[in-house]
């Protein structure tokens, strides 16, 4: 113990000190015997690393090898942070521990390994932001071939599925390779991919582990909360169709299911899931933005009688749910309003604005 | 210029026992500790850090220098020191020093010395 504490004493001395008296100086140590003779070369040697430091500034000069002076030496050799060259044992141990590292890391690029691997190999997935190529037009092209860039243009859709994707956990888990397809492949991977999301570890994801974020300022009843969070995981399709029993978590059962569940939403049956059979529908949304707005009571409908009066702005809304009220019980179900959305997408949806 | 052996006087305590030490034969650090231990009958100790601290002073002074092994078969990493002419020139002026004040001390007690009635 003494003697590793000397070792480190002597460590901390100036380099040029170190590299001219280090191993006399442990050699004497080494050569002294019994614990009160190392306590007071221990001591002695704390003194000197204090002189060293502090009155022997002149000295903090790099270290050179016996007889390196002269101009002539100077010429023929290098300049050396670190004089010392390691022993051959030491090359040797590095050598044998690079190997074994470089073959470590061949073996998780080759064997999987998670997120190590993902690490190792730089991104898993394309970026937003890099431009997507068409590769037919390089293959087998001169040299001078112009590259065609793939127009995102072509899908009206995708630009709004870029953000939708971000915004709902479960399919940017979903999407690996980010294209905004979720292909057979990724399919048959959901279980996996979804487990992924299960911050918490209770074996099921909860709305917030899909992706749902509660307004920052939201400071009304738990109860209200709690309707946003199923309307999260109503309005969303992916989600709907993962969420089967409509409890507003997907549970573990679910997410063993969930290949199967994803299936229900491919409507062309090609075997993968475009943006249009992903993205919400538009009437959905709207329709439980009116319902958050006029179903005051939260009773899940929304009463033309509640409906303010005298109100111009309301006026265009009211004669929209009267028209969205089949049954004429003058109460408008979240069903009936969507329907009635549908049925006429240039219909206002809010208090004020005209089609 | 050659700096003068008055310069470095008086000499610390243990600058003197290496000097001192180094004045009969070359030796390697331990030896000097050994040494200087056995001069003054053990009442003063030398550590490697002091040792090694004066030492490096000593030699970028000119006093001590670095000196070739013992003997061929003398193959460990052991590092020799001995006198410079300088340095040997400083001992003998401290040496002569020191007798002085001696001297100068023995005459000056002699005249203190209480006489007998």
């Amino acid at each position: 113990m003494l003697r590793w504490l000397y070792i480190q004493m002597l460590w901390a001395h100036p380099a040029g000190f170190r590299h001219r008296f280090g191993d006399e100086m442990l050699e004497a140590f080494d050569l002294s015997i019994g614990f009160r003779e190392h306590l007071r070369l221990l001591l002695d040697g704390a003194l000197s690393l204090w002189r060293q430091w502090v009155l022997r500034p002149e000295f903090h000069a790099p270290w050179q090898p016996t007889g390196a002076s002269g101009p002539g030496y100077q010429l023929l050799t290098f300049q050396q942070i670190e004089p010392y060259k390691p022993r051959g044992i030491a090359l040797a141990q590095g050598g044998l521990l690079a190997i074994l590292l470089l073959f470590g890391v061949v073996d998780a690029i080759n064997h999987g390994g998670g997120k190590v691997r993902t690490l190792l190999i730089g991104m898993r997935r394309p970026g937003f932001g890099l431009i997507k190529l068409n590769r037919a037009a390089l293959e087998g092209g001169p040299p001078t071939t112009t590259v065609e860039a793939v127009r995102d243009l072509d899908d009206p859709l995708r630009p709004f599925a870029r953000s939708y994707f971000r915004v709902v956990r479960v399919l940017a888990a979903l999407d690996a390779d980010g294209d905004l397809t979720i292909s057979p492949s990724e399919i048959a991977n959901a279980p996996a991919a979804l487990r992924k999301l299960d911050l918490n570890r209770d074996g099921k994801l909860s709305a917030e582990e899909c992706g749902f974020l509660p307004p920052g300022d939201f400071a009304g009843p738990a109860r209200l909360l709690a309707r946003y969070r199923g309307d999260f995981m109503r309005e969303n399709p992916i989600l709907a169709a993962l969420d089967t029993d409509r409890d507003g978590v997907i549970s573990a059962a679910e997410i063993a299911n969930s290949a199967a569940a994803l299936k229900s939403l491919d409507l062309n049956n090609d075997g993968s899931l475009k943006p249009y059979e992903l993205l919400p529908n538009p009437a959905t949304s709207q329709a439980a933005g009116m319902m958050g707005r006029f179903d005051t009571n939260e009773a899940g409908v929304i009463a033309l009688q509640s409906l303010p009066k005298d109100d111009p702005d309301v006026e265009l809304i009211r004669r929209l749910l009267i028209s969205a009220d089949r049954n004429r019980d003058g109460l408008v179900t979240r069903g009936e309003l969507i329907v009635e959305l549908a049925a006429h997408p240039d219909a206002p949806r809010q208090p004020g604005k005209q089609p | 210029m050659k700096p003068a052996t008055d310069d470095f006087l008086p000499l610390a305590p243990a600058t003197l026992h290496i000097l001192l030490s180094l004045a009969g034969e070359k030796m390697y650090g331990y030896a000097i500790m050994q040494e200087v231990a056995r001069q003054s009958e053990g009442r003063f100790k030398l550590g490697p850090g002091t040792l090694y601290d004066n030492l490096q002073r000593l030699m970028k002074a000119g006093l001590v220098e670095e000196a070739a092994a013992r003997s061929e078969d003398d193959t460990s990493r052991r590092r020799y020191y001995r006198l410079s002419g300088l340095g040997r020139g400083v001992l003998t002026a401290e040496i002569d020093r020191l007798r002085g004040v001696v001297d100068h001390a023995r005459a000056h007690l002699k005249s203190l010395r209480p006489r007998r009635a």
